[in-house]
């Protein structure tokens, strides 16, 4: 036995020397809700200008938890985020810091960031909805409210409601309208579904495309990215996108936001970070390459997401609409939305 | 026979049998704590559905796996039909295939735009969705088709074999009392067969319980999900390790059925001597139509999703063969290599510390060290961070509070939890492969040997070791391959830019682009085919 | 009418020839024995009677029916047929009683009830009939096994080493019940066994079978009398050859001097032959001028067996006296109906 107990504890050492924390060299740790390959250009920039290495962990779901236990020992030094409820729940959760920075505070405008410095939005991101160029044509009159009509029974598809973008929106509705009206909305809109909700928001566009509903939900720089996929160009062909509320309180807009963690072990280097993502090189990029709007002043969005024209965004604060999270989980659980 | 063991084997063999089941022990008792208003929340809107949705899903992958299994046993059996040296092991090869990557594939060919609606619509002059009716594969009922037609080979491997072990002289008998063959098979041969079927029901059962990929790819809304989106999007422990608990409660159910349906099988099964002349008389037509039963159920969960991956691979040969690839293909290999080894070390410690020291409970730390196998991956991977933070937080306070620089997370942070995830899922396996050679070891060798004037350690080194060494190498290689399928539990305990195939093909799988994971996909598949290939040659063997 | 008509009956597996032109006839109410060492082909034969094998060719006629000639074969369940296993193939996951109405279940229950007590009577079993068989001893299983076949009213029993698995304490007494079972129902019935006591105890014909062929058909007495063969005089009992030349219808010459018989051989006078005498046909005299010396003695109770050297051969002989082992002794053969062999080519 003597022989195996050796094997197994060069084994283990083995394991934990390649492994091993995080070595001295400069280097940053990125907790990211958003697609590796989506910031991967970005950062390898950041690494080419400054010389630190940038570690990414992706994951969809999971990373505040994981934050969460990690505590004080953390690797992480940000969190990168999709949504504003992503960026709150760091806070309430108390997982970051605040950072004082001239530099982030000249590039974000303030609706854009957390008055406490928590949380800043990178890009912003518009909820919209997307209709069939042949069967609906463009909808500039749309309210979200309309999804709830009797006229779409059977033509609306989404993706899950639970997803963060769908729980955002209907928290900004629960901001704007209460819960019980949003409620009732929820059902209507539930009992015009084309089909149980599914896939993510490139489905819905392909779903309108195949013919199985008229209108979806879907966030605006996916339509961009379709529109540069060779296989997916006809489906965001088949699309028009629209701007909802126009003529009330506007259209519900996210964020992509970033955090610096409470434990940071290297917080120079991810304060710089966070400031080369909220300047011009980062900016454009998200604006050109993701189709997003870059929340810098001055950096032009790219030409396609201009052509889609000005609109006017939900007044109503962020910190407001993510105040709501807990309540619209809860009604969609009560209608069951997803089920 | 009694040894007296040294105490460092007794403690150790103990002592890995409680570590394997902390994270159980973890989960429940998160459970137990109040969760507040969220789970009774849960249990007025949407918990039945789930309920509902993970009890149909179960029943229907039953149903469907006996519909599947029984027959093709009960042809390989019985019955000379066209091909069987091939079917015979043909009919393992889905086990192979993880489940999401089958339903990717499935999505991808009856998807609107795959090629059989597309077929259709043009010969059928239909234009767009309402002009026709075709089922969605996205449903309830196309993840029961999946899940079945992966997880079936389990119940036609047990099912075959308690045919086949089952006299022939029982079902001569019954023809020769004036029934049909196909009469004594319902009389005989099925009810003899029962508890080799529950078994295996069981196991089907356990598996797609704990699948959290392809119910999640097909938007079912199923307790593993449940899990995941309590823990996720409320962000409440509690509440998930509350509903982890409920799933458990269901698993011990099953093992409940699973281990008294082995007892009984005991009873009945009194082999008395193989025959090789038991195959039944079938008309040519009626053999062909068998044959051709057996045959779809290998195209449908193996040769038609193997070959569009590998023309998928192919296709995207250049995109797929990348730095990447290589280097996620040799941390799963390292990983899963890891993982069996201790696997097959642990099961070797635990498998003898019983034989040896024969006393009431000293088979108690290989039954705690295979419960974990039961557990599905989500819930599992909660389980592990559970104590593994707690032991880092630990740690680390110690250090510091002696003026030292902690470690960091050492063990949550690290591949230490991965590895630990995957044992505690897959040592069971191992210990079931080592026990069963242990048990063929007569114990008249371990006498011999005593009086012979060795000591215990040196009979086991000198005895129980070589006798025992297909055995660990057959546990190694079936832990291997289940550590290069696991995929829930990876994703979420796998470290810092850490991949695995399994998290590498489902991410392609999620985003419909099964086409660029093909090559990993095809890497898990291989290797898993290997355990098959041998067991099958075992098989034909006997 | 005869209960079986096996005639010129081949058949083979795997292209190997198992049986080869097999004819023997079994009349009403007899049990025919098929006696011969393991891989002779008589479970094979009993397999092919009971259709559970085909036949290449051949005919099979069981009460008057024809079950197998070419083109045609009878499924087994068609043919009316009970057997018993060496294993007894009980049901394990029915009572005694569920396997006995296995095979009438499709007569009306009363009707299944009473024939079941019926056998169950018979088999001296009736208290036993909610047990399972795992709970009987190795004998009331068989008698389960045959009180399901005999319930089910066949025309053949055919019996597949039955008693292979039965202590040998209980065998004889066993074997005896059943053969009293049997007659008392008045079933025809095929049994197969490689013990020649099983065969002289139960069967009425016997059939010597060797190499898939039937070495000789007739009553017990009649084979062991008269074995057509040296390989029938030897499975039915050993003994010594010695060579012997005639003398005349009644008498040979022999190296242990001259024998006489007591019906007429039929042999023409002169001619060499190779005489066949069982063990108990010599007789020994202890003579300290005798030719032999013993060379073995195994005491089996009521008699010794006396292995004797005389002239380079040693001779098996059973007497009642006792002798010991380097006792000097004569032999002598006593009269009885000889068995004369073709002297075999070297």
């Amino acid at each position: 036995m003597k022989k195996s107990f050796i094997l197994a504890s060069v084994v283990l050492s083995s394991v934990l020397a390649s492994t091993s924390s995080w070595a001295a060299t400069e280097e940053v740790n990125v907790y990211s809700y958003r697609q590796s390959f989506l910031i991967e250009p970005i950062m390898a920039k950041f690494t080419e200008e400054t010389g630190v290495k940038v570690n990414i962990v992706f994951a969809k779901d999971g990373l505040i938890e994981r934050l969460e236990r990690e505590g004080k020992l953390s690797p992480a030094d940000l969190v990168l985020t999709t949504d504003i409820s992503r960026s709150v729940e760091l806070v309430e959760k108390d997982l970051v810091q605040p950072v004082q920075s001239e530099a982030l505070e000249g590039n974000i405008p303030a609706q854009y960031r957390d008055p406490a410095d928590q949380w800043f939005a990178l890009t912003t991101r518009v909820r919209n909805v997307y209709s069939s160029k042949e069967r609906l044509g463009k909808q500039p009159e749309l309210n979200y409210e309309d999804l709830a009509d009797a006229k779409f029974k059977g033509k609306i598809c989404t993706r899950s409601g639970k997803h963060p973008y769908n729980v955002a929106l209907i928290s900004s509705m629960i901001a704007a309208n209460g819960e019980a009206k949003t409620k009732q909305w929820l059902e209507g809109v539930k009992a015009n579904l084309a089909r149980k909700p599914q896939g993510n928001d490139r489905d819905q566009v392909k779903a309108i495309k195949e013919g199985f509903c008229d209108v979806s939900l879907g966030n605006n720089y996916y339509l961009g990215k379709m529109l540069n996929d060779e296989k997916q160009v006809a489906w965001a062909n088949a699309v028009e996108i629209n701007f909802p509320n126009q003529a009330n309180r506007g259209t519900h807009v996210n964020i992509s936001g970033v955090s610096l963690t409470k434990f940071a072990p290297n917080k120079d280097n991810a304060v710089k970070l966070m400031e080369f993502l909220s300047d011009d090189t980062a900016q454009k990029i998200y604006a050109e390459v993701n189709f997003e709007y870059p929340v810098k002043p001055g950096v032009a969005v790219s030409e396609l997401v201009s052509s889609w024209g000005e609109f006017k965004s939900d007044s109503i604060p962020l910190a407001e609409i993510a105040k709501q999270r807990p309540v619209a989980l809860k009604l969609l659980d009560e209608v069951k939305f997803d089920l | 026979m009694y040894s007296r063991l040294s105490l460092s084997w007794i403690t150790s063999s103990w002592a890995i049998g409680l570590l394997l089941v902390f994270p159980v022990i973890a989960i429940i008792y998160q459970g137990l704590q109040p969760a507040g208003d969220l789970f009774q929340h849960l249990m007025d809107t949407v918990m039945w559905d789930y309920i509902r949705n993970t009890v149909l899903l179960i029943l229907g992958v039953g149903v469907l796996s006996f519909a599947m299994a029984i027959p093709a046993a009960w042809f390989m059996a019985m019955c000379d039909i066209p091909g069987r040296k091939y079917l015979q092991w043909a009919l393992m090869l889905p086990l192979a295939m993880p489940a999401y990557i089958v339903a990717g594939i499935y999505t991808e060919l009856l998807d609107f735009a795959g090629p059989v609606q597309s077929v259709l619509r043009d010969l059928l002059g239909w234009q767009t969705a309402r002009d026709y009716w075709f089922p969605n594969i996205r449903s309830l009922g196309g993840a029961i088709v999946i899940i079945a037609s992966v997880l079936f080979p389990y119940l036609y491997l047990l099912a075959r074999t308690s045919f086949l072990e089952q006299s022939v002289t029982l079902m001569q008998s019954a023809q020769l009392l004036g029934k049909t063959p196909l009469q004594a098979f319902w009389r005989i041969s099925l009810p003899l067969a029962r508890p080799a079927i529950a078994v295996g029901l069981s196991l089907i059962a356990m598996e797609t319980l704990a699948d959290f990929a392809t119910v999640n790819f097909f938007a079912v809304n199923t307790l593993t999900r449940a899990v995941f989106d309590t823990w996720q999007g409320y962000g409440s422990l509690h509440a998930a390790a509350k509903i982890s608990t409920l799933m458990l409660v269901v698993v011990v159910l099953l093992l409940a059925l699973e281990r008294f349906s082995r007892r009984k099988q005991k009873v009945f099964q009194k082999n008395m001597g193989q025959e090789s002349a038991r195959l039944l008389q079938m008309k040519p037509w009626q053999q062909w139509l068998a044959a051709l039963f057996c045959w779809s159920l290998v195209v449908l969960g193996f040769l038609f999703p193997f070959s569009m991956l590998i023309y998928f691979a192919a296709q995207y040969f250049t995109d797929s063969w990348t730095t990447e690839f290589i280097e996620f293909s040799l941390n799963t290999f390292f990983i899963a290599g890891v993982v069996a080894v201790l696997a097959c070390l642990i099961a070797i410690l635990v498998g003898l510390f019983r034989r040896l020291h024969v006393q009431r409970g000293s088979d108690i730390p290989a039954r705690l060290s295979s419960m974990g196998y039961a557990v599905p991956g989500t819930v599992l991977a909660i389980g592990i961070l559970i104590p593994f933070g707690w032991l880092d937080h630990s740690l680390n306070d110690l250090i510091e509070h002696f003026g030292g620089k902690g470690p960091g997370l050492l063990f949550s942070g690290t591949m230490l939890a991965l590895i630990a995830g995957y044992l505690v899922r897959f040592t069971a396996i191992a210990v079931g492969a080592v026990e069963s050679s242990i048990n063929k070891i007569p114990p008249s060798l371990d006498m011999v040997s005593r009086t012979l004037g060795h000591s215990p350690v040196k009979m086991v080194r000198k005895v129980h070791i070589p006798l025992i060494s297909k055995g660990c190498f057959t546990a190694i290689l079936l832990v291997f391959i289940e550590s290069m399928k696991e995929l829930p539990a990876a994703l979420i305990l796998r470290p810092f830019n850490f991949e695995t195939l399994a998290t590498y093909v489902y991410q392609f799988v999620s985003d419909e682009m099964i086409e660029q994971g093909a090559l990993a996909a095809i890497v898990i598949i291989l290797v898993g085919l290997v355990p098959l290939i041998i067991l099958s040659r075992s098989i034909e063997q006997h | 009418m005869s209960a079986l008509v096996i005639s010129n009956v081949h058949c083979s597996y795997n292209g190997l020839d198992i049986l080869s032109d097999m004819s023997v006839t079994l009349e009403d109410n007899e049990i025919l024995c098929l006696l011969g060492s393991s891989g002779c082909g008589k479970t094979t034969l009993l397999k092919a009677i009971a259709g559970l094998l085909p036949l290449k060719s051949g005919e099979i006629t069981i009460n008057g029916k024809v079950v197998n000639k070419t083109g045609f074969h009878l499924p087994p369940e068609q043919r009316k047929i009970g057997m018993i296993f060496q294993d007894y193939a009980l049901f394990p996951h029915m009572t005694v009683m569920d396997n006995v109405v296995f095979g009438i279940d499709e007569l009306p229950k009363k009707e299944q009830q009473t024939r079941a007590q019926q056998v169950l009577d018979l088999v001296n079993l009736s208290e036993f009939s909610e047990r399972y068989p795992h709970q009987l001893s190795g004998g009331q299983q068989q008698r389960v096994a045959i009180a399901r076949a005999l319930a089910y009213q066949p025309d053949l029993m055919l019996l597949d080493e039955p008693f292979s698995n039965i202590d040998s304490q209980v065998r004889l007494k066993l074997i005896a019940e059943i053969r009293q079972i049997l007659k008392k129902a008045g079933v025809s019935a095929v049994f197969v066994t490689h013990s020649k006591e099983e065969a002289f105890a139960f069967a009425d014909k016997l059939a010597v079978l060797d190499q898939g062929s039937i070495v000789q058909v007739g009553t017990p007495d009649e084979l062991y009398l008269r074995p057509a063969t040296r390989f029938v005089a030897d499975f039915l009992g050993g003994g010594n050859y010695l060579p012997a030349t005639v003398i005349d219808e009644h008498h040979v010459n022999t190296p242990l001097g001259r024998v006489c018989s007591t019906v007429a051989h039929h042999k023409s006078d002169a001619t060499s032959y190779d005489i066949f005498i069982r063990p108990q046909q010599i007789s020994l005299t202890a003579n300290d001028a005798g030719a032999g010396v013993v060379s073995d003695v195994q005491f089996l109770g009521a008699s010794s067996k006396v292995y004797v050297k005389l002239a380079q051969q040693e001779f098996e002989c059973q007497v009642a006296q006792h002798f010991t082992t380097q006792q000097v002794v004569d032999l002598a053969v006593e009269p009885h109906e000889l068995i004369l062999f073709d002297k075999q080519s070297a």
